[in-house]
C-alpha cells in the first residue's frame, strides 16, 4: 500500500487513541476521583469484560493502538539507513507481531466477555 | 601599497576574536580543531575571517563560498553549533569572543570545512524542479501563462531558495535516514507541484509519496528555523503531505486549469492613461 494511506491511518488511529486511550486511562486512574470503585479489583475488572459497550471499545482500542505503535514504530526504524531488503524483513516483522497481538488480545476480550463467571 | 592599505585597515579593529576551525586533511585521518587569532573590523562577516585567516595565517584552510552576498548558497558551515551561511553572519552578531567552525553536519566531508553535497543535488534533482507540462507548450501554445497575484503567492516564498543545504544539515530526520527526501527537495517538490502553470504534480508524487519521502517528516521544524533565506520548507511539507493525501484517498487531484493569454494580438491597442516614452538620451 502506498506510504500515504498507511500513513493517514497512522494519524486517524492517534485521533482515535486519543479519545479510547483516554476513555481507558480516566477509567483505570480516576476511579477515586470519579467514585468508580477499585477499577482494578477482580469484580470490576470482571463487570466491564462482560459489557457490551466495553467489549467494543477494548476491540476497538486493541486494533488502533497495535497498528498505530507499530507503524510508528516501523517508521523509527526504517530512519536507520536500511536496506530495501531490510525494510522489507522490518515490515514483515512488525505485520507478524501485529497479527500475533490482534488475534490473542481479541482472544483475551471474547473469552472475558463470554465467560460465564459470577 | 595593497600591503600598506590592509595593515591601516586592521589597525582600527574592535576586538580579536579567536576561530576555532575544525581542520580534517581529506584523507581519511581524524579531525582536530585549530585556533587562529583575527582582529574583527566592523560589518565583518564569518566569511571574511576565514579569508583573512587564508591570506594571512594559514593557507591550507580550506572552505568553499564564492557570491559573498548569500546567493549562490556555496557557504553552508556550522557556526557556533548552528547551520549558517558564513558570507551572511556578522562576527559581531555572534557575541563571542571565541566563534568554534565546524562542517555542516549531514554531510561527507570533503575538506575542512567543505561538505560534499552531491545527495541534496540529487535529491534536488529527484523531484523534477522544473515546471512539466502533459501538453507541448511552448512549442504548441502559442500565448503565455497567466497567473494572479495570488496563484503566485501560493508558491513565491520557496522560489527563495538558493540550495545551500542548511535546512538538511539541521533536519533530525535527515541526521539519522540519510535517504530521507528532506526539506530542500519536498519543499521544492511542493513549489513547482502548486504553480499553476505546471501538470506535474502525479510525477512528483511517485517520487515523494515512499516510505523514505514525505511522510517521514515529523514536523521538527528545524529546517525553517535554520533556512538563511526565510523560506519555511516545513510549511510546504505539511501542505504537500496535505495535497497527496487528499489526492490518494479522496482522488482529489492537485490539477491548475492553466489560463493563457494569447501574446500575437493583431492590433494591439494602447491604453490612453499610458504616457509618451521620455526622449532618447543617447544616440
Ligand atoms: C497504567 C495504565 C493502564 C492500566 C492500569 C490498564 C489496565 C487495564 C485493565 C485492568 C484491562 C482489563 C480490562 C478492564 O479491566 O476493563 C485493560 C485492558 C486493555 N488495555 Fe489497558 N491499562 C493501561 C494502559 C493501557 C494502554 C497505554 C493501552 C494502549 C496502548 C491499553 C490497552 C488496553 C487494551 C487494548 C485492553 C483490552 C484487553 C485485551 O486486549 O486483552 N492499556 N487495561
Ligand atoms: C493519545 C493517544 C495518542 C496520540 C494522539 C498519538 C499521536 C501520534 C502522532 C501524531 C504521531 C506522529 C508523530 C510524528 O510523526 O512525529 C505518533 C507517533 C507514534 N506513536 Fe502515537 N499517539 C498516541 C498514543 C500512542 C500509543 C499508546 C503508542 C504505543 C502503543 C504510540 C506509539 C507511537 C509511536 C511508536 C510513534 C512513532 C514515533 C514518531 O513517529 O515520532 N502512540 N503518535
Ligand atoms: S530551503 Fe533554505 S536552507 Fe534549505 S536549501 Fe533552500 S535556502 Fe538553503
Ligand atoms: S558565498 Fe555565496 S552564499 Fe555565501
Amino acid at each position: 500500500m502506498k506510504e500515504s494511506k498507511l500513513w493517514s491511518l497512522h494519524i486517524f488511529s492517534g485521533a482515535i487513541l486519543l479519545i479510547l486511550l483516554g476513555i481507558h486511562m480516566v477509567i483505570m486512574h480516576f476511579d477515586k476521583i470519579l467514585h468508580l470503585g477499585d477499577s482494578l479489583a477482580w469484580q470490576s475488572v470482571l463487570t466491564r469484560m462482560q459489557s457490551t459497550a466495553h467489549t467494543v471499545i477494548y476491540l476497538l482500542l486493541l486494533l488502533f493502538a497495535v497498528y498505530h505503535g507499530l507503524y510508528g514504530v516501523r517508521s523509527l526504524i526504517f530512519e536507520l539507513n536500511l536496506s530495501k531488503k531490510g525494510r522489507g524483513v522490518v515490515s514483515f516483522i512488525v505485520v507478524i507481531v501485529g497479527l500475533f497481538a490482534l488475534i490473542y488480545g481479541a482472544y483475551t476480550i471474547i473469552t472475558g466477555h463470554m465467560a460465564k463467571l459470577s | 601599497m595593497a600591503e600598506k592599505n590592509l595593515e591601516s585597515k586592521f589597525e582600527t579593529h574592535l576586538k580579536d576574536v579567536t576561530f576555532k576551525v575544525l581542520r580534517y586533511s581529506g584523507e581519511g585521518d581524524s579531525t582536530k580543531f585549530e585556533e587562529y587569532k583575527v582582529p574583527v573590523i566592523g560589518g565583518m562577516t564569518v566569511l571574511e575571517g576565514l579569508i583573512y585567516i587564508k591570506e594571512n595565517l594559514d593557507n591550507t584552510l580550506s572552505w568553499r563560498a564564492s557570491c559573498r552576498m548569500g546567493i549562490c548558497g556555496s557557504c553552508g558551515m556550522f557556526i557556533n553549533n548552528f547551520p549558517m551561511l558564513a558570507c551572511q553572519t556578522q562576527i559581531m552578531d555572534l557575541n563571542s569572543d571565541v566563534i568554534e567552525i565546524k562542517p555542516m553536519p549531514n554531510y561527507p566531508i570533503i575538506k575542512d570545512l567543505v561538505p560534499d553535497l552531491t545527495k541534496l543535488i540529487e535529491k534536488h534533482k529527484s523531484i523534477k524542479p522544473y515546471i512539466l507540462r502533459n501538453d507541448n507548450a511552448p512549442e504548441e501554445i502559442e500565448g503565455e501563462f497567466y497567473q494572479g497575484v495570488e496563484e503566485l503567492e501560493r508558491y513565491e516564498q520557496f522560489t527563495f531558495c538558493i540550495k545551500c543545504g542548511i535546512c538538511l544539515a539541521a533536519c533530525p530526520t535527515v541526521a539519522t535516514a540519510e535517504e530521507f527526501t528532506g526539506p530542500q527537495a519536498l519543499a521544492q517538490a511542493y513549489r513547482y507541484s502548486v504553480d499553476t502553470r505546471d501538470q506535474g504534480f502525479d510525477e512528483r508524487k511517485e517520487v515523494v509519496d515512499n516510505p523514505l519521502g514525505v511522510f517521514r517528516c515529523h514536523f521538527a521544524g528545524s529546517c525553517s528555523e535554520a533556512c538563511p533565506k526565510g523560506v519555511d520548507p516545513a510549511l510546504a511539507i505539511q501542505l504537500l503531505k496535505k495535497a497527496i493525501v487528499k489526492d490518494s484517498l479522496f482522488g482529489k487531484k492537485l490539477v491548475h486549469d492553466t489560463k493563457i493569454l494569447p501574446i500575437k494580438q493583431e492590433n494591439p491597442k494602447k491604453k490612453d492613461n499610458i504616457p509618451p516614452a521620455p526622449p532618447k538620451s543617447v544616440e
